[in-house]
């Protein structure tokens, strides 16, 4: 899920699901948040479905996840990357049909293809997506966690690679490892901070160098600890994690400033369900010889 | 409130009368023993030794406390079976609180609850009223009223008096009541009755279908239906054949036949053409119209159907199970010959119920495994060799025996091999692995967990298996069981308990894991099977490939994938897996009800590994090792390249045929009644590709099937049953072809009712080709008769044969009753001293003391009276031992104050006066007449003449003062009253010595008046 511009051209927000097991990506208005801090019961607009299930150019298995990229104006859309795994394992890329109004988005591309590792442009349950903005000389890069190949690609908005994170695919342990990455933040930084499923942490990597920044969480159901963790967003400073096996969000302070959303507004009410603390840090273990 | 009357009674009051004689004895005794003592005395010691006495002979009388009690319970016999009217058990509960209200200050009333059906059961044990409820009372399809008043009986309280009411129409269908009634007679328990009266008038009973219990096919057989009618009626009468309506009107629409009923009993016959082999069953059903009033002419629905069952027969019905009918083609082109009946059919649809599989003659399993074969039809198979005598010919190949998963099964036990292999023939073992993904599965941790139950339990104990699953703490791990011997699966089936059910993001981890233990280690036959919904990602093309090499086959089992229509890509990547190597993909995508069908394929694929258990190799020739029936005319056998290997069973079962290492290839015995043929290898070219060709197949299998078969039914048996209530009379008739009469043959008799349970019973010759026994038949339903018999010798002159009947009982006796049996209560209550009561008694009616022998309780007390006399005795001799002075006691306690030293000084004074007074009168009787000093003077005053010695004795005045004093010499001599006890005198050292010095004349005094006591006691 994302949060991304409305299809409607206005500059608004909304919220884009891919909704896995329904082979297809949903638009919705952005929710409003009461700022009395009661909840909002209110279904929001649906504003456009696109996708069914198929193997062919703009079909879905199982779409993962969804990345906006806004026009410079920020107020319409430029390009709607898709993720998705179970067969077709690869990134759609979907341009508006006009610009404007609501109209449905049409398929544009793709790149990636179900593959392990030995394969340069394989794909493996590619999980999330995350735009890298340009730094420098650096244009802006698409960032995709290779989940089973457990690994991070580093790739050009059209799709081009530029460099494999953990490229051999091979799961491990260690610092600057991975095994089965899977939700992932771009934090302020130009660094990334990665979910773990097999790992059960969070680890920040300098995605340039591949070098970890930083080990967060440890196995288990505790405090500090979480166990098949799934997605992180942030809203601010605060992240929020997908603690999927303790059935818990666990709310944490990001090493720094997260994305902020277009639409922000005040104070965000704290969300039920949360457990808030601190994931304690890990010191990067050595790398195996 | 309970009332006592506390009586003491007598056990043996006989004892009462040695009292008088023995109370002269002891004043007689007494005046001699107690004379010493003084009046007082006397009389308070006589006195204890009376009562002392009166206790010992009211022990030996064995004295009880007699308690009356005023409790009265009233038990209630409800008759609770089906013949009652609806309304009795309202009537009854609107009773019952009657008297619950009438009894609210009157708790001695108790009352209990006894239902009487076909079993009898307590609903309330006698107690206090205080609510009713009527829980279980069993079958109510029959009534036995002696049950429920001996179970009345039986809990009665024993400390009240106690009346049983029997409530009931008095129809009893099982037991004998009067023979309870004087049960109840002989215990004085008055049993009062409560006659439910009833007389139904418009009733119609089919009584009976009367139907040839052996019939040829296409034979035309004439079933009479004897229907009995109250009153004129009108109604259809339905003929069913084996459920299915035949057509008794052709002349309309209606199957039924209209039918006019008399008064009385009516038969209606009805020809019916008997249809192919097998057995037949009937059933007549009488539907009442209106009469011109447009009431019915029918009370009772229950009954107006009846049953009965007709064997016909054929030249012999062979029934071949097979999931691959091409394999079993060369056989069943083998066993048609001889004009056999031969219907092929796969194992789920072979059969519906007992009775349609007892049709046949012989069961042929072709390559069968036991997965294909449903448990209750493994029961029926047993049940029809065993007790139906039904014949069954077990043919191998790679899905049968042991490789089949049979082992442990219920056929099993009916083979005349051991399935499980000798140790010492060392066989290779299986080796299984699962991979559990059911995490997404409705109850998909109960699934998983069953699933691998299952495929544990098809293995056996030297067979390897392993679990894993994804584990979240170990991603590179996730053995919940690594791959080692299966044992007695005790430590396998206990670490599924350690499953997580993790949500496995790919294969090819778990499948690493499981391709490096299977090859590890050593087995026969390795197999996988994969349990997923399809969403993790599949495994590497590289790793498939190894399994391949390895012949380790992946079978997948897809559950509740998420896109569930072909062509998924889980579906598709899940049967890939399976196709490529070998494996058998499986698809559960219906939401209701398949889920229960997943641990069967766990089996089934589990039991792939049980091919290791079949012997391949070069041709073999089977070795002939005993010549059977079945072998006849056949000395040698091709050779096979094939079968299963088994283990001689012990016993009475006969190999004929081996392979390598001894190995049983054919083998037959005899279970039950019926026969079973196993023959390990196949039938097919697959193991025996040169038998195909033999000349001798044919007759190889048509003389083996021969010998399995049960003997076609016998024409020339004729068989009766006679309806004796509970039990049924059969009478068997048998005459051979020329007509003369089968003497002295050997039967062997089963009987299957109705729920399945067969009998076996014993047939008696009692006359000339007459054979006779007794079946029970209380059930309703039909109840199957086998019998089979022979007359000794083997070959084709032995007598041998079989015959089957069957015995009806379509409804309960409990519905043929018209009317009330009140007399028969009556009976009872005037045999018990009962009474007749009306339907809705007042609560002072029944608990009616009037006549009433209240119990009485006694409770023995012996024993306290035993220990109050010992307790009397010993006053007794304390009275007469010790010496209560009660002064001197008095005394004793004012000695401490004091006083009592005065009174002792002044006692030493007076005894010190008598002795200076002594000396004076020696020394005067010396002078006077040189008399010797201590003459001592009689006790009468007179001198005597004896010089005394230093001692001291008493004078005159001395003897006088004792007798005044009314002391004895005890008083001086006796423990009681020492002299040092009386009061020393003041401290120092004069009135030590005067005390010392009057101690010693004292002394002196003191024996010399014990003298002068003994005199006055003399004289």
């Amino acid at each position: 899920m994302t949060i991304g511009l409305s299809p409607h051209g206005d500059g608004a927000g909304a919220v884009w699901v891919a909704d896995t097991h329904y082979n297809r990506v949903l638009v919705y208005a952005m929710p409003l948040l009461p700022t009395d801090g009661s909840m909002n019961t209110e279904q929001p607009e649906l504003l456009l479905s696109f996708g069914t299930y198929g193997t062919g150019p703009g079909e879905f298995t199982y779409p993962s996840d969804v990345l906006v990229l806004s026009q410079p104006d920020g107020k319409t859309i430029k390009r709607v990357y898709v993720s998705e795994f179970g067969g077709n394992d690869r990134v759609s890329m979907f341009e508006p049909e006009s610009a404007g109004a609501s109209q449905g988005m049409r398929f544009v591309g793709q790149f990636g293809h179900a593959g392990d590792a030995a394969d340069p442009s394989g794909f493996q349950r590619p999980q999330a997506l995350a735009l890298r903005p340009a730094s420098g000389d650096r244009p802006d890069e698409l960032i995709v966690t290779d989940s089973v190949n457990h690994r991070l690609g580093r790739f050009t908005l059209d799709g081009g690679l530029i460099a494999w994170l953990n490229g051999a695919g091979v799961p491990g342990r260690s610092a600057g490892q991975f095994w089965h990455p899977r939700g992932m933040l771009m934090l302020e930084d130009g660094t990334a901070m990665v979910v773990e499923f097999g790992n059960n942490r969070l680890q920040r990597v300098n995605l340039d160098t591949g070098t970890c920044l930083g080990l967060f969480g440890a196995p288990g159901s505790g405090d500090g600890e979480i166990a098949e963790p799934w997605a992180l967003a942030a809203v601010g400073r605060r992240g929020f994690v997908v603690d999927a096996r303790n059935h818990r969000l666990i709310e944490l302070k990001l090493p720094s400033a997260g994305v902020h959303f277009a639409t922000d507004s005040g104070t965000v009410p704290p969300l039920a369900g949360v457990t808030t603390g601190t994931l304690p840090t890990r010191s990067p273990r050595p790398s195996n010889p | 409130m309970t009332c006592l009357a506390l009586i003491i009674s007598f056990d043996r009051p006989w004892w009462w009368v040695v009292l008088i004689p023995v109370v002269a004895l002891i004043l007689w005794i007494g005046r001699k023993t107690l004379s010493g003592l003084s009046s007082r005395t006397r009389k308070v010691a006589l006195g204890i030794r009376l009562f002392c006495v009166a206790l010992i002979i009211g022990t030996l009388a064995e004295p009880q406390f007699r308690r009356t009690n005023t409790q009265m319970a009233v038990t209630v016999v409800l008759d609770a079976s089906k013949s009652q009217p609806r309304e009795v058990n309202s009537k009854f509960a609107d009773s019952f609180k009657k008297w619950e209200e009438q009894n609210r200050n009157d708790p001695d009333n108790l009352l209990g609850v006894v239902t009487a059906a076909r079993v009898a059961s307590v609903q309330i044990i006698p107690r206090r009223l205080d609510g009713f409820d009527i829980k279980d009372v069993g079958p109510t399809d029959a009534t036995d009223l002696a049950s429920g008043l001996r179970r009345a009986m039986a809990v009665m309280p024993p400390n009240a008096a106690n009346r049983i009411v029997i409530v009931s129409d008095g129809n009893e269908t099982m037991g004998d009541l009067m023979d309870a009634a004087r049960s109840a007679e002989a215990a004085r328990i008055p049993v009062d009755v409560l006659p439910i009266r009833y007389a139904i008038d418009r009733e119609v009973i089919v009584d009976k279908l009367i139907a040839p219990s052996t019939a040829r096919p296409g034979e035309v057989a004439v079933l009479k239906a004897v229907i009995v009618s109250t009153k004129p009626a009108k109604g259809k009468l339905s003929i069913l054949m084996n459920g299915q309506p035949v057509d008794l009107d052709q002349a309309s629409d209606d199957l039924a036949a209209k039918v006019e009923l008399v008064a009385g009993t009516n038969v209606q016959a009805v020809p019916i053409r008997l249809p192919a082999n097998g057995p037949v069953k009937f059933e007549a059903i009488f539907e009442p119209l209106p009469d011109a009033d447009g009431k019915s002419p029918d009370t009772l629905t229950e009954n107006n159907r009846a049953l009965a069952v007709t064997f016909i027969g054929g030249q012999g019905r062979v029934l071949v199970l097979t999931s691959r009918p091409d394999e079993a083609k060369e056989l069943v082109r083998a066993i048609e010959a001889g004009s056999r009946t031969i219907t092929v059919k796969e194992p789920y649809e072979a059969w519906s119920s007992l009775a349609e599989l007892g049709s046949y003659e012989c069961v042929a399993l072709v390559n069968v495994s036991a997965s294909e074969v449903s448990q209750s039809q493994q029961e029926d198979l047993k049940t029809y060799v065993h007790d139906l005598g039904g014949g069954m010919v077990m043919v191998g190949g790679d899905q049968s025996f042991g490789a089949g998963g049979w082992i442990g099964s219920t056929v099993a036990d009916i083979l005349p091999i051991k399935l499980d292999p000798p140790q010492k023939r060392q066989m290779p073992r299986g080796a299984l692995g699962l991979v559990m993904h059911s995490c997404e599965m409705p109850n998909g941790n109960f699934w998983g967990r069953r699933c691998a139950e299952a495929a544990i339990d098809a293995l056996q104990a030297q067979d390897l298996v392993g679990v894993i699953e994804y584990n979240w703490q170990d991603p590179a791990g996730g053995w919940v069981f690594p791959l080692q011997v299966v044992g007695d699966k005790s430590a396998p089936k206990r670490a599924l308990g350690g499953l997580t059910y993790g949500d496995a993001p790919d294969f090819q981890s778990m499948l690493q894991a499981m391709y490096k233990s299977l090859t590890a280690v050593p087995a026969g036959q390795k197999h996988v099977i994969i349990i997923s919904d399809g969403d993790p990602q599949p495994p590497t093309d590289a790793l498939l490939a190894q399994y391949v090499a390895a012949k380790i086959s992946i079978s997948t089992v897809a559950v509740f994938p998420h896109s569930p229509f072909k062509g998924a890509a889980d579906l598709s990547k899940m049967k890939r897996i399976a196709d490529r190597t070998n494996g058998t993909y499986h698809e559960i995508t219906d939401t209701t009800g398949n889920l229960r069908s997943i641990p069967e394929i766990f089996i089934k694929e589990a039991q792939t590994v049980k091919r290791s258990l079949i012997w391949e190799g070069d041709p073999l020739i089977p070795q002939i090792t005993t010549i059977t029936e079945g072998l006849r005319g056949i000395s040698l056998l091709p050779a096979v390249t094939g079968y299963v290997v088994a283990a001689d069973r012990e016993g009475l079962s006969q190999v004929s045929v081996r392979g390598a290492q001894n190995d049983p290839i054919l083998a037959q015995w005899q279970h039950g009644l019926g026969r079973v043929v196993t023959f390990t290898s196949d039938a097919t070219g697959k193991w025996a590709s040169r038998w195909m060709g033999w000349d001798q197949y044919r007759q190889f299998w048509d003389q083996h099937i021969k010998w399995a078969m049960r003997p076609a039914s016998d024409q020339n048996i004729r068989i009766v049953t006679v309806d004796e209530g509970e039990k049924t009379r059969v009478i068997v008739e048998a005459v051979d072809e020329k007509g003369e009469r089968m003497n002295f043959l050997n039967w062997r008799a089963r009987a299957v009712s109705p729920d399945g349970v067969a009998t076996s019973f014993d047939l008696v010759q009692t006359g000339p080709g007459r054979y006779e026994s007794t079946v029970d038949t209380s059930k309703a339903g039909s109840h199957t008769i086998s019998m089979g018999y022979d007359g000794g010798g083997e070959g084709p002159g032995a007598i041998r044969g079989a015959v089957q009947a069957a015995i009806t009982r379509p409804f309960a006796d409990e519905y043929r009753s018209l009317r009330d049996n009140a007399a028969l209560l009556e009976q009872v209550a005037k045999r018990t001293g009962g009474r007749v009561l009306a339907f809705t008694p007042e609560a002072k009616d029944l608990w009616d003391r009037k006549a009433m022998t209240m119990p009485v309780s006694l409770r023995p007390i012996w024993v306290g009276a035993l220990i109050l006399m010992l307790g009397v005795w010993l006053v007794d001799v304390a009275v007469r031992r010790v010496r209560i002075d009660i002064p001197l006691i008095a005394r004793s306690v004012a000695g401490l104050f004091g006083k009592a030293k005065e009174q002792a000084g002044e006692q030493i004074d007076a005894l010190k006066v008598a002795r200076e007074k002594a000396r004076e009168r020696m020394a005067k009787q010396a002078e006077a007449g040189g008399g010797r000093v201590g003459q001592s003077i009689g006790l009468d005053g007179s001198e005597h003449g004896e010089a005394s010695s230093a001692k001291f004795e008493a004078t005159a005045e001395e003897i006088a003062y004792l007798r005044k004093s009314n002391r004895s010499m005890e008083e001086f001599t006796g423990p009681g009253a020492p002299i040092e006890s009386r009061g020393a005198p003041a401290e120092g050292p004069s009135v030590e010595q005067a005390k010392q010095d009057a101690e010693a004349g004292l002394s002196r005094l003191m024996r010399a008046k014990k003298r002068a006591q003994d005199d006055i006691d003399q004289s």
